[in-house]
């Protein structure tokens, strides 16, 4: 409890210094905690020093991805799928069989799926007939290099295992319908860790080694504007002085 | 785009002979002004209608009704055994939609029309019409050892195959209802309701986000998984549960 409570302080603490630097910078959004969707606590314990901040921090924009029929079809040839890919607004699509493929032209995002698997319940994908995590990091590494989908900067997030599993009305577990093994990458920027949803890239094993999710948003960009920001002790006394952040 | 317009009119005869287009109703609700109870919000309408729109324009779908804000009733998701009046509301229609704020025990509304929450007790879904529901707000579905989804929510199966919801806080996004239906209707793909949502909740959600859902099983076994693949009718199959499901498939994930 003790740690999620300096947890959440240094983070308020991070925010509240980025919500100064917007405001005294136009060019970047402001942040808000006001979209989370449930009930949230602004009483707040801190039990810790208070992390260093640089004087000033780089912000990066991103680069808009040239996609096109040409590179999705390359991409469809990559995933060995068959058919001509068809744009949907803002998507490309392409179905062969139970296999998906959706490139979004804006954001450069990859999804290749087996929807005949993933996330359903089957018999192939238990338990029993799944790699090792270490088997199945090994299995996503040598499948990304080899499509050439691997970037120079992932780092390895964590190694989960997504399941279905049959509850009955006190929670106990009867069975597992789907279970997989997902292995998910992150980056860095200038040291820092890119978070949200514009920035994945999972892959998802099923029984026998199986592919049968990739999961790749991983945009380029450049620097826009270097942006002053405030020390943490300026941050916290802003934060007590002023409350929550408020758009 | 002549042929296109052709095959399009072609397969809505087909449905309107065979009674099959527009049989089966969406309905959706939101709420962006909580007056004060708790923090307002900003995008449910757009999320709502994103999803509303989307799925009400497919040929074997019809829009039953959008409220949103202050026309948005805690009552209209109630059972008329609890004193609501949901069997002309949303249990009168085959897929709901809510947008909002949410918790562990429910999903809030800015009105007291009868009160702010829809409570895991107050709910009855499918003793009428309802099939599926997506409550696009936080907690709904956690599940913990000392509360879990199927005790607080398995209750409220009558008849209802889906529950779609988050394990975890979620935010505040405009385009996620549009992105799962059209993952459902053919526009980008005809996946299994939990498939699409699960992927709609991935692409507007960092990893701290889980999504989750909660389905009827409807055999008592457990190597078939019943309503957990289940699609929207027209786009795929679907399995039928009991009143009283023997138990549920849950799953959550890491978005």
């Amino acid at each position: 409890m003790r740690k999620i409570a300096v947890g959440l302080i240094i983070l308020l603490v991070i925010a509240g210094g980025i919500v100064y630097t917007t405001k005294q910078n136009s060019g970047i959004p402001s942040l808000s905690i006001n979209d989370i969707k449930g009930f949230r606590t602004t009483s707040i314990v801190l039990n810790t020093t208070l992390p260093k901040a640089p004087g000033k921090l780089m912000v990066y924009e991103c680069v808009e991805p040239n996609v096109t029929p040409e590179s999705v079809s390359s991409l469809a040839r990559l995933f060995e799928l068959k058919g001509q890919p068809r744009r949907v607004y803002d998507e490309f699509v392409l179905t062969d069989d139970n296999y998906n493929l959706e490139v979004n032209t804006k954001s450069g995002r990859i999804v290749y799926t087996d929807a005949g698997r993933w996330m359903v319940g089957n018999d192939i994908d238990k338990p029993s007939n799944l790699p090792s995590n270490r088997e199945a990091m090994k299995i996503a590494i040598d499948y990304l290099d080899r499509k050439s989908l691997m970037p120079d900067d992932a780092i390895l997030r964590n190694v989960t295992h997504p399941k279905v599993v049959a509850m009955d009305s006190n929670g106990n577990i009867l069975g597992v319908g789907f279970e997989d093994v997902k292995v998910s990458f992150t980056r860095k920027i200038n040291g820092y860790p890119v978070v949200g949803a514009g920035s994945k890239l999972d892959v998802e094993i099923g029984g026998y080694g199986d592919i049968i999710s990739v999961y790749k948003v991983w945009r380029d960009y450049r620097p826009y504007k270097e942006f002053s920001i405030m020390t943490s002790e300026q941050a916290l006394e802003k934060l007590k002085k002023e409350g929550c952040l408020q758009e | 785009m002549k042929l296109a317009v052709s095959v399009a009119f072609g397969i809505l005869v087909v449905l309107l002979v065979s009674g099959t287009a527009y049989a089966y109703v969406v309905s959706a609700e939101w709420v962006n002004n909580y007056h004060g109870y708790m923090n307002n919000l900003t995008n449910n309408d757009k999320n709502a209608q994103g999803f509303y729109n989307e799925l009400s324009s497919d040929p074997y779908w019809s829009g039953g009704f959008i409220y949103g804000d202050d026309l948005a009733w805690e009552s209209d998701w109630k059972d008329p055994s609890n004193g609501g009046h949901d069997d002309v509301y949303v249990d009168n229609a085959h897929f709901a939609f809510f947008s909002g704020h949410g918790s562990m025990t429910g999903f809030y509304f800015g009105t007291e029309h009868d009160d702010h929450e829809l409570s895991d007790i107050d709910a009855l879904w499918g003793n009428k019409k309802m099939d599926w529901i997506a409550i696009d707000a936080c907690q709904v579905l956690e599940d913990e050892w000392w509360s879990h989804a199927s005790w607080r929510w398995g209750g409220a199966f009558e008849g209802l195959h889906s529950i779609c919801g988050f394990h975890t806080t979620t935010h505040d996004k405009d385009d996620r209802g549009d992105i799962f239906a059209k993952r459902l209707d053919g526009t980008w793909a005809e996946w299994t309701i939990i498939q699409a949502w699960i992927q709609a909740a991935k692409d507007t959600e960092g990893p701290e986000t889980y999504v989750a859902a909660l389905a009827a099983d409807a055999d008592g076994n457990d190597n078939t998984y019943d309503c957990w693949n289940d699609h929207i009718y027209g786009h795929g199959s679907q399995t039928n549960p009991p009143a009283d499901p023997p138990f549920w498939w849950y799953g959550k994930y890491q978005c």
